[in-house]
C-alpha cells in the first residue's frame, strides 16, 4: 500500500514538474535609451566606424537589433568595453537609387540586461556637421564677396565681410593669411604675375595691395560705388558703377591715379550700371555684359590707349554673363552657349550677332562660375539649377569638367552636403557654388560655396576635391 | 559390460532429469515434477513421466497455485490467482515530430529567413524529447486499465535577419521556439509473456485523452504565447524485461496522434483565436522511442 502511494506521489510530482506558467510573456518590454542627435556618417571620414558610449552598458553582451539595409556592420554580436561600443562597417548602395543625396536610417542595438539603444544614422557625402568639419571642407566665417585666383602663384584670395578682410591661400601649401580691411569689400582683380590685387569697396574708393607682403599699398577715391572692376594689365584699371542709370565706365589710371569718368549717353548699346566687366586675354579688349538690362548682351571695348575708345561694339544678344577664354578666341555665356569672340570694329555700335561655335550640354539650368584649366585643356563649370541667380534653390550644384576643344563632358564633381542645426534638429543642406578654381597644374579644384538659403544663417565655407 | 554401460546412460539420464526438474504446485498443493514446455496467462503445458511412460499434460492457472522451474525464480501467486494488481510506469526518450514540413518552411522563409536557416530551424525543432507516466489497475492477469500521460517538449533557436518590408531596415535577432505537448487520457493496457519464466513480455496500450499545446515563441525579443487544445490518441507497443519480480525495464515505440484546431495567440498585450482550416490544423503528432521502469505491486 505504501508503496502505491509513494508512487502516486511520485506521479503527481513528476506532472506538477512540467506545468507552465505564463512569465515568459512578462520578460519583454526592455528599457528603450533614444539618443536625440542623429549620428552623422560622411563618405568622406578617413576609417568606417561608429562609435557608440551607452550608459550603464559596462561589459555587457549586445547585438545590433535594427540596422539600415544600406550599413553592414562587421560584427552583429559582441561586447562592450566600459560602455563603449565600436562598430565597424561597410557601405551597401541601394540598387534602385536614393531620392535623396543622402541615406537615413535607424540603428537600435540590444545591451542585454541592460535595454535597446536607438540612434538615427545618415549617411552620405557630408563635408561638414555641427561640431566638425571633415578634411575637405573648411568653414569661412562671414559673408564671400567675390574671389579671385592666380595660376602663376597658386593663391586664391577671398574678399568677405562680416568681419571684413582677404583671405590669402597659397593652395599648394594650405597656408592662408588674413588681411583686415576698414571697409567692406565689393569687387576685386588680380594682376596676371600674382603681385597685386585691387580691390573695390561698397564706398566709392578702391584700395592696391602688394600680395609680396599682403599690405595695402594705395587708396584711390572714385565717383562711384564700384560694382564691378577689371586690370587691363596696361596700367589702367576699369570700373563698372554699381548705379544701374549711370552709363559711364570708369578708367582708373593706377600710376598717376587720374580717374576718367566718360560722358556717354544713354544708348541702347551702351554700357550701364551693374554691369559685369572681362578682360579679353590677348586682346587690348574688354568685355561686358550688362546685368541690369535685357538682353544682357556683349560689349567690347577698346583699351589699346589705355582710355577706352569711343565706339562701343555692341552684340544684341541673350548673354547674361560671360566668361571668355584665356587667349581671347572665344567666350561661354550663362546658358552654356560658347561663341566666337568677334572682331572689334570701331566705326559699328551695334553689331550683327554672335556666331556660334558650340554648346556645353550643362547638367543644371544656368552657370554661376567657369575655370579654365590648360593644363587639363578643360573648362570647370559651376552650374545652378534657377535661372535667375539669388532665387532659392535647395538644389545640390554641381561642377562639370568639359574639354576645351571639344566641349565634351569629362566628369562631375557634386559637392558635399552641410549638417547644421535648425530648431535644435540637425538637417542637412546642400551647398550652391558661386566660384570655382582649379590649381595651376589641374590635381586640385577649389569650390567656394554656401549652403541652401533654407534658414538664416548663410554659411560659407571651402571644398576642395582632387582631380583624377 | 553392456549393463555397465545401460546404468550409466540410465544414470546420467536421471541425474540430469532431476538436474532439469520443474515443479508445478497446484491449489490442493499437490506437487507435479514436471518440465514445464510453455504457459501463458490461461494455461501451463507440461511433460512428466508417469511409470516410465512419457505422458504431455496442461493444466489451467487457475489451479496452479506455483511454478517452480529450475535454475530459476519461482513464480508465486497471490490469492487472486494472477501475479500483480496496479502498475506504475515512468519512461523517457526521443519524440520526433510527424506533421509536414513544408508550410513552416515556405512561412519562414516568408518572414525572411533564407533557405537553409529555415531547414535549420525546423531541423532543431523536429526532433525533441518526451517523457511519460501511467498507472494501471489489472482486470485480468494480462488486461488493466487506467491513465496515461505523456509531455513532449522540442524548441528551435536561431539567429536570424528579418525584413519587415519598409524598405529601409533589416532586423537581427533570435527566433527562439519552445514547444510542449502534454497529453492526458484514459489508457488500456495489455501483456503477454513471451518467455517460460515470463520474464520478458510484450506489452502494448491504447489511450484516448486531451491533448495541450504550448508554443512559447520569441522573435526578435517580442515573445508570442500560442495554446491549443484538441482530442488526442496514443498507441504503444513495447517489450519489458523484469529485473526483479515487481520491476521492469521496458523499450517502447509510441505513435502519438493529434492535430490542434483552435489556436489562441497571447502577445502580452491581446488575446487572439483562430479556428484553422483542416488543411491548416497543427499536426504534432510523433513517433517516439522511450525506455523506462515499470513498478509492478
Amino acid at each position: 500500500m505504501k508503496t502505491k502511494y509513494r508512487l502516486l506521489f511520485l506521479t503527481i510530482l513528476f506532472l506538477s514538474v512540467f506545468s507552465c506558467s505564463d512569465d515568459f510573456l512578462k520578460s519583454q518590454n526592455p528599457e528603450v535609451f533614444q539618443s536625440n542627435e542623429p549620428l552623422i556618417l560622411s563618405s568622406q571620414s578617413l576609417g568606417n566606424e561608429i562609435t557608440l558610449t551607452l550608459p550603464n552598458a559596462a561589459n555587457e553582451s549586445f547585438y545590433i537589433s535594427v540596422f539600415p539595409k544600406w550599413l553592414q556592420p562587421e560584427n552583429m554580436n559582441g561586447n562592450m568595453e566600459n560602455g563603449v561600443l565600436t562598430l565597424k562597417y561597410a557601405i551597401i548602395q541601394p540598387e534602385s537609387g536614393s531620392q535623396t543625396d543622402y541615406l537615413k536610417g535607424t540603428l537600435v542595438v540590444s545591451v542585454e540586461g541592460v535595454g535597446l539603444f536607438q540612434t538615427e544614422l545618415i549617411y552620405g557625402n557630408i563635408g561638414s556637421t555641427p561640431d566638425q568639419s571633415l578634411q575637405n571642407v573648411k568653414q569661412i566665417e562671414g559673408k564671400v564677396i567675390d574671389a579671385v585666383y592666380n595660376k602663376t602663384t597658386d593663391v586664391l584670395i577671398i574678399a568677405a565681410q562680416n568681419p571684413n578682410r582677404l583671405i590669402v591661400i597659397q593652395t599648394n601649401s594650405g597656408t592662408s593669411n588674413v588681411i583686415n580691411l576698414d571697409k567692406s569689400p565689393a569687387c576685386m582683380d588680380i594682376s596676371g604675375d600674382g603681385k597685386s590685387l585691387i580691390l573695390g569697396y561698397t564706398v566709392a574708393e578702391i584700395g592696391i595691395f602688394n600680395l609680396e607682403n599682403n599690405t595695402l599699398q594705395r587708396s584711390y577715391q572714385l565717383d562711384c560705388i564700384p560694382f564691378d572692376l577689371v586690370l587691363g594689365e596696361n596700367g589702367w584699371c576699369y570700373i563698372s558703377p554699381s548705379d544701374r542709370y549711370d552709363y559711364n565706365l570708369r578708367s582708373l589710371n593706377l600710376s598717376t591715379g587720374k580717374l576718367n569718368s566718360g560722358k556717354t549717353p544713354p544708348l541702347s548699346y551702351n554700357l550701364y550700371g551693374q554691369s559685369v566687366l572681362k578682360k579679353v586675354g590677348g586682346k587690348p579688349l574688354l568685355a561686358a555684359t550688362r546685368t541690369g538690362v535685357s538682353p544682357a548682351g556683349l560689349l567690347l571695348i577698346n583699351i589699346s590707349r589705355g582710355l577706352p575708345n569711343d565706339t562701343i561694339a555692341y552684340w544684341h544678344d541673350n548673354t547674361s554673363t560671360i566668361w571668355p577664354f584665356a587667349d581671347g578666341s572665344r567666350f561661354f555665356a550663362e546658358e552654356g552657349q560658347c561663341y566666337f569672340m568677334p572682331e572689334y570694329i570701331a566705326s559699328m555700335n551695334i553689331q550683327p550677332g554672335l556666331k556660334s561655335y558650340g554648346k556645353l550640354k550643362l547638367n543644371q539650368l544656368r552657370i554661376n562660375c567657369i575655370d579654365q584649366n590648360l593644363a587639363k585643356n578643360s573648362f570647370f563649370v559651376a552650374e545652378r539649377n534657377v535661372a535667375e541667380l539669388y532665387y532659392n534653390q535647395n538644389y545640390a550644384n554641381i561642377i562639370e569638367q568639359f574639354d576645351a576643344t571639344n566641349l565634351n563632358l569629362i566628369q562631375t564633381f557634386k559637392p558635399s552636403l552641410t549638417a547644421v542645426k535648425k530648431d535644435d534638429k540637425t538637417v542637412l543642406l546642400n551647398n550652391e557654388i558661386w566660384y570655382t578654381f582649379s590649381n595651376n597644374a589641374g590635381s586640385k579644384l577649389f569650390a567656394i560655396r554656401s549652403i541652401t538659403p533654407e534658414i538664416d544663417v548663410k554659411q560659407w565655407s571651402i571644398e576642395t576635391f582632387d582631380i583624377k | 559390460m553392456k549393463y555397465v554401460l545401460v546404468y550409466s546412460i540410465l544414470l546420467i539420464f536421471i541425474v540430469l532429469s532431476a538436474k532439469s526438474q520443474d515443479k508445478i504446485i497446484t491449489t490442493n498443493l499437490d506437487t507435479i515434477a514436471c518440465k514445464i514446455l510453455r504457459s501463458n496467462n490461461q494455461t501451463v503445458r507440461f511433460r512428466m513421466f508417469q511409470n516410465g511412460i512419457e505422458t504431455v499434460g496442461k493444466l489451467d492457472r487457475a489451479k496452479i497455485k506455483q511454478l517452480i522451474i529450475s535454475n530459476e525464480n519461482s513464480e508465486v501467486r497471490t490469492g487472486n490467482n494472477f501475479p500483480h494488481r496496479w502498475r506504475a510506469g515512468f519512461s523517457g526518450g526521443l519524440g520526433d515530430l510527424l506533421g509536414s514540413t513544408d508550410k513552416s518552411k515556405s512561412s519562414a522563409m516568408s518572414m525572411g529567413l533564407t533557405e537553409a536557416q529555415a531547414d535549420e530551424y525546423i531541423r532543431q525543432l523536429l526532433i525533441g524529447y518526451q517523457a511519460g507516466a501511467s498507472f494501471h489497475y489489472f482486470l485480468k492477469a494480462d488486461l488493466a486499465i487506467g491513465l496515461n500521460y505523456r509531455i513532449f517538449a522540442t524548441g528551435a533557436d536561431l539567429w536570424i535577419n528579418l525584413d519587415p518590408m519598409d524598405g529601409v531596415h533589416m532586423y537581427y535577432g533570435k527566433m527562439k521556439e519552445n514547444m510542449y505537448v502534454n497529453f492526458a487520457g484514459v489508457s488500456v493496457f495489455s501483456r503477454m509473456p513471451i518467455t517460460a519464466n515470463r520474464k520478458l513480455e510484450l506489452i502494448s496500450a491504447i489511450s484516448v485523452g486531451m491533448t495541450m499545446y504550448r508554443d512559447e515563441t520569441s522573435i526578435l525579443a517580442t515573445n508570442y504565447l500560442i495554446t491549443g487544445k484538441s482530442f488526442g490518441s496514443a498507441y504503444d507497443l513495447g517489450l519489458e524485461y523484469f529485473i526483479v519480480k515487481k520491476m521492469s525495464l521496458g523499450f517502447n515505440i509510441n505513435v502519438f496522434s493529434s492535430r490542434i484546431k483552435k489556436l489562441t495567440l497571447n502577445d502580452g498585450y491581446s488575446t487572439r483565436t483562430a479556428t484553422l482550416n483542416k488543411e491548416d490544423r497543427e499536426n504534432v503528432s510523433s513517433l517516439d522511442l522511450s525506455t523506462g521502469l515499470k513498478f509492478y505491486f
